[in-house]
């Protein structure tokens, strides 16, 4: 497990610690580790941030291991909600569910994504269902937990029971096979036999002795029989421990079915996201001509469709305003990356991402072109974010900056500095080569590892220049 | 006595990709600005040589960047023998492990150079009446404190020091220059004279990762004479860097926009072959860049490095600025083309949906 304990940053000189997520501003080079190990740190971070919210999650940790077609209507996506796209989806809402003529929704029909716009609608309802799901889980998880420490108790009490049964049972047995000798060995001597306690001779004394020996010797093998019985008895389970034995094993069926469900639910999450892009994509796409069809073969009725046609007029603007806002800022950034070898970035009629060189537009083709594309897009994103409004306290950026070229990663981490004044805090997972190259540009190193014993650690080293005072 | 600056050399730098004699370009470009800089100290002939950081292009630099570093402190050896060369790390010469000795560490061991990279060094040349503090980078980025006091009984006390110079931060350097007859500092690309006998000598070749701010910058080293307290630049001539006026794309006249690159690129004094080029195009949309298909490529070829930087267009005087909501609002209204008569509402309905536009 990882520890977020916190590892001081202020002081100078490099400190060792455990897994720290709370850095200091600036530009911090995360460096060393495993896949599992930074992929931890990025959840973790994630989480941290954005809680629940899919939108940040993708601003501060980037969209995951997605394409670039994927990334892009993401982007688009979530750059027109921080616009308002969501305040204008609610009125779109309250007028259609507001309004009172049969079938009200004509307009999302001619607009063609009806389909999606339900599928979307429906999809919508999952990240609720989820939760009540993984709250169902975690009471069920409690209750096993209570189960089975009860269950734990009562088997220990019977397993104590049944031992301290067999061990007086034992012992009984013994006692009377001892008294049954002795017994033996009096009535085949007679009177002439030697006390077994004092080896004197009975003579007189041996009918009293012989009398006392089968006295104890019947309240022995009476003894005996009463520990016997409770042994016999105790070779079942008591009903109770059964109870909490069958009350256990359901819970477990209810729990794995529960869990099922739970992941079931979580991987269709991605669908949601999903639906929303390609949503938010067909409606860019979408002419405008097209659902104001209705309005200008028969003028409005009243001012509820007036009021509609413009809101999904807004809605539609909104979408293609963050479009090209989007393919401006990233080709852009991307220009910078390739040191102009890349003049910008468009999109394809079937919605697959381009690059445009000095021969034209084509799609991207190599690793390092997705790589750039995919690095460009994120800081795009970060920079209209903020003009939105939106920002990111702190951001990570990790798998697709190692794929870049070497003067690439040189001009990304140019970029990465001027956005500090957008965004305070910027971790990017890289290998030791950009720091190598370039070490004054990261204000913190911070090396992770797993130790000897398997725990994970965080080494903190002030990097940058250092400041001189002279007066 | 004269001595010598030098700093931001970045033996081993390498960029654009391309290759001469298995060689890239541009490392060649700067083994070579070095060797001109040791030519031109060696007619100036100076008491000492100071360098101050970024020898080093990285920690781990190439082996002909050694080479370079090498034939250049021979070439001092040979013609003047006695002549101390004295060189700080900077945040380049640096490794990351604190026991790493760095590339410097082999050079420390040559007679009549002192390269430090780990801690702060003091070091007195009785005969020239002179001491030179070096401050490497580490010193300035990790504690403890550098002990930098100037040496009272020489008569020359000069400083070499890596870093930014930066009067509001924390820093683990703290000077007074006025206890010092030169202090000589490296990191920043651009000669400047930050006070009175306190100098960044800048890079003696263009060597950031965008070059253009360098561009109009000549490049090379300084000399003091400590008796006047006199400083001289000496220009080191490296790859002319050209940085072009911007294009502003005419979106009434889209193609006037080829027509103006070529000139542009045609008007560049000596042309443009071998050069390293920037050509700013202002403004143009992301959906016309084909206009600039095919126009390219030739000039790419012949400069070694053609850079076309897409811009945003210059920003709208305040009169010309339209409310965001208005914009909006007019283009609904474009959308709804039998609705004109309704701008003030479809206004009203932008500002409820989307109050951040309101401003």
């Amino acid at each position: 497990m990882v520890s977020v304990d916190s590892v001081a940053t202020g002081a100078a000189g490099a400190k060792e610690g455990p897994l720290d997520l709370q850095l200091g501003a600036g530009l911090t080079a995360l460096v060393g580790g495993d896949g599992p190990l930074r992929s931890e740190v990025m959840d973790r971070f994630a989480r941290r941030l954005a809680q629940d919210d899919e939108r940040l999650q993708t601003l501060i940790a980037g969209p995951g291991t997605v394409g670039p077609a994927h990334a892009w209507r993401r982007a688009v996506r979530i750059l027109a909600q921080w616009t308002g796209l969501d305040g204008v989806d609610k009125e779109i809402s309250a007028v259609i569910h507001g309004g009172s003529r049969a079938g009200g929704d004509s307009l999302w029909s001619d607009s063609g994504v009806e389909g999606l716009r339900g599928r979307v609608q429906e999809l919508r309802r999952l990240p609720e269902a989820l939760r009540v799901k993984a709250r169902e889980l975690r009471a069920l998880r409690a209750d096993a937990v209570e189960v089975g420490g009860d269950l734990e108790v009562a088997n220990m009490d019977w397993l104590r029971e049944r031992q301290d049964a067999e061990t007086h049972l034992l012992a009984y047995r013994d006692r009377a096979r001892e008294l049954k000798v002795r017994l033996h060995q009096l009535e085949e001597g007679g009177s002439d036999t030697a006390c077994p306690t004092c080896d004197r001779v009975l003579s007189e004394r041996f009918e009293s002795v012989l009398e006392v020996l089968r006295e104890e010797w019947e309240s022995v093998v009476q003894d005996g029989s009463w520990w016997k019985r409770r042994k016999d008895q105790l070779d079942l389970k008591p009903p109770h421990l059964q109870d909490l034995e069958g009350k256990s094993l359901r819970l477990h069926a209810t729990i794995e079915e529960s869990t099922e469900e739970v992941e079931r639910l979580r991987a269709r999450l991605p669908e949601l996201t999903e639906a929303e892009d390609t949503l938010a994509m067909a409606q860019v796409g979408e002419s405008p001509s097209k659902s104001d069809e209705g309005g200008r073969a028969g003028r409005p009725t009243d001012e509820r469709d007036l009021r509609r046609r413009a809101l999904e007029a807004l809605r539609r603007e909104l979408l293609s305003d963050a479009f090209e806002a989007l393919t401006d800022r990233t080709g852009r950034y991307l220009n910078h990356l390739t040191s102009g070898r890349v003049l910008g970035v468009g999109v394809t009629g079937d919605g697959e991402p381009t690059i445009v060189r000095d021969e034209g537009a084509r799609r991207i083709q190599s690793d390092e072109e997705a790589a750039a594309y995919l690095f460009a897009l994120r800081l795009a994103l970060v920079d209209l974010a903020a003009g939105c409004g939106v920002h990111a306290p702190e951001i990570l950026l990790g798998d697709t900056f190692d794929r870049l070229e070497p003067d690439a990663k040189l001009r990304a981490v140019g970029l990465l500095r001027t956005l500090l004044v957008r965004v305070p805090k910027i971790l990017l997972f890289c290998r030791g080569d950009i720091l190598d190259a370039t070490p004054e540009r990261f204000d913190w190193i911070v090396e992770l590892g797993v130790d000897r014993r398997g725990f994970p650690y965080a080494r903190v080293q002030r990097s940058g220049v250092g400041k001189l005072r002279i007066h | 006595m004269i001595i010598a600056h030098l700093s931001d050399l970045h033996l081993g730098y390498r960029a654009f990709g391309h290759m001469e004699q298995g060689r890239n370009v541009r490392e060649a470009d700067v083994a070579r600005a070095f060797h001109q800089a040791i030519q031109r100290v060696l007619e100036i002939a100076p008491a000492a040589v100071l360098v101050a950081g970024d020898v080093f292009d990285r920690p781990e630099p190439p082996h002909s960047a050694l080479v370079a570093l090498a034939q250049g402190l021979q070439t001092l050896r040979e013609a003047l023998p006695d002549v101390p060369v004295l060189m700080a790390a900077g945040a380049r010469d640096t490794p990351p492990g604190p026991a790493d000795p760095g590339p410097l560490g082999a050079f420390d061991t040559l007679a009549g150079v002192e390269a430090v990279t780990a801690t702060t060094r003091s070091v007195h040349y009785s005969k020239l009446n002179l001491n030179v503090v070096l401050v490497p980078h580490r010193s300035t980025v990790q504690g403890p404190r550098p002990v930098v006091v100037p040496n009272p009984d020489a008569r020359w006390n000069v400083l070499v020091g890596y870093g930014s110079v930066d009067e509001e931060a924390a820093s683990l350097l703290s000077l007074d220059s006025g206890d010092w007859d030169y202090v000589a500092l490296g990191h920043e690309h651009f000669r400047r004279e930050v006070l009175p006998g306190v100098h960044y000598a800048g890079a003696l070749e263009r060597v950031g990762a965008t070059p253009w701010e360098e561009a109009a910058e000549e490049k090379g080293f300084l000399t003091c004479d400590l008796e006047s307290g006199q400083t001289r630049f000496h220009p080191i001539h490296g790859r002319p860097v050209v940085s072009l006026e911007p294009i502003p794309f005419e979106a009434d006249r889209p193609e006037r926009l080829r027509e103006r690159v070529i000139e542009v690129l045609g008007e560049v004094p000596g042309g443009i072959e071998e050069k390293i080029v920037r050509i700013r195009i202002q403004g143009l949309p992301p959906g016309q860049l084909d206009l600039l298909e095919g126009v390219l490529p030739e000039y790419r070829r012949r400069a070694l490095h053609l850079e076309v930087q897409l811009d945003d267009a210059p920003p709208l005087s305040l009169s010309q600025e339209v409310k965001p909501s208005v914009r909006m609002a007019s283009r609904l209204v474009e959308c709804l083309a039998d609705q004109s008569d309704n701008f003030d509402a479809l206004l009203e309905l932008v500002q409820e949906c989307l109050p951040e536009r309101r401003a």
